[in-house]
């Protein structure tokens, strides 16, 4: 692997600086959260694309709620589960602008569910970014929609069972089914080369509405070691091996 | 000797201060040239700190990586 890297040319004249997007605030994210990620990421594909001006994004209740103190373009916020419904509206009167979700699990799988299926049934010209960590991290880690079968959290303390939870939900599959849903990936961010992988799903996702594609959603796994009430490390271990095997990485959908 | 001379282009800059300490940089470090500090910043967590500044073959993988952006790779 060493061997490789270094022979490589273009590592050579690579160099990784803070993008822009982003500002020099310190997050409060807990230590281990993959937010910081997500937001360095689209941060990046937007100061590629150039669109830095342009961009409207949308912001939920939950972890992300402060995105607008971290990414260093215009950021509005929505009511719990609606920033599909407001991505909407923005983007029917601003339609020059280029406008994006960046929602959680228990905000768009849950209360949000009617919200997405909705605007990717109209095949609403907007992108969504999914970050899926299995809980509710911000309010310490209960049951999501997401949560795997068995899987101990604050509000399931003996593991998530069938019979009174139901199962968990994957979002790619259910919205790739719809015809309006233009663009769909799971992408996760636990090693470089899935963060890399990841990075070119949410850019392809942007180019999408740029084109006027319509509706693009990229989930993203992730990790939330307070939720889970695990180390860091042991968390991202935990979504490299369990959590892949329900929610398989790759395009689910390119039209 | 030339040879390793020649590779090593590269300056980490990490900015201690902002480090919450998750380790998702040492893990991946190819090079192993990164390592929890001793002592604890304002924050009041371990921070990351570069082992051997000439040793970096400049992967990226640390930036990556890193949560609060504390990272940040220059070439020489």
């Amino acid at each position: 692997m060493e061997k490789i890297s270094s022979e490589n040319p273009s590592i050579e004249k690579t160099k990784f600086i803070k993008s822009k997007g982003l500002k020099d605030k310190p997050h409060n994210y807990c230590p281990g959260c993959g937010h910081g990620i997500v937001h360095r990421l689209v941060a990046e594909v937007v100061e590629e694309l150039g669109i830095r001006e342009k961009v409207i994004a949308v912001a939920p209740v939950g972890c992300a709620v402060f995105a607008y103190d971290y990414w260093n373009f215009d950021v509005t916020e929505a009511p719990h589960g609606r920033p599909p419904a407001v991505a909407t509206g923005i983007k029917r009167i601003l339609p020059e602008n280029f406008v994006f979700t960046y929602q959680g699990d228990g905000d768009l799988a849950a209360i949000g569910a009617a919200e997405l299926i909705h605007a990717a049934n109209r095949s609403e010209n907007i992108t969504i970014i999914f970050v899926n960590n299995t809980v509710y991290g911000m309010t310490s880690g209960q049951m999501a929609p997401t949560t795997l079968l068995g899987q101990k959290t604050l509000t399931t303390p003996h593991g998530r069972e069938v019979l009174r939870d139901g199962y968990p939900i994957k979002v790619c599959e259910l919205i790739s089914v719809l015809d309006g849903a233009r663009y769909v990936a799971r992408g996760s961010v636990t090693t470089p080369k899935n963060v890399l992988t990841t990075k070119s799903y949410i850019k392809k996702a942007f180019l999408n509405q740029i084109e006027n594609k319509g509706f693009s959603i990229v989930e993203i796994l992730s990790m939330c070691p307070a939720g889970l009430d695990m180390e860091p490390l042991e968390t991202m271990e935990w979504v490299d091996k369990e959590l892949i095997k329900y929610f398989p990485l790759g395009v689910v959908k390119d039209v | 000797m030339n040879k390793t001379k020649s590779k090593n282009k590269f300056i980490v800059k990490i900015e201690t201060k902002n480090c919450k300490g998750c380790r998702l940089c040492i893990v991946y470090c190819q090079k192993k040239n990164l390592k929890l500090s001793e002592k604890i910043n304002h924050l009041g967590y371990k921070y990351c700190e570069v082992i051997d500044y000439s040793n970096c073959n400049g992967c990226g993988a640390c930036y990556l990586m890193c949560p609060e952006y504390c990272v940040e790779i220059y070439k020489e």
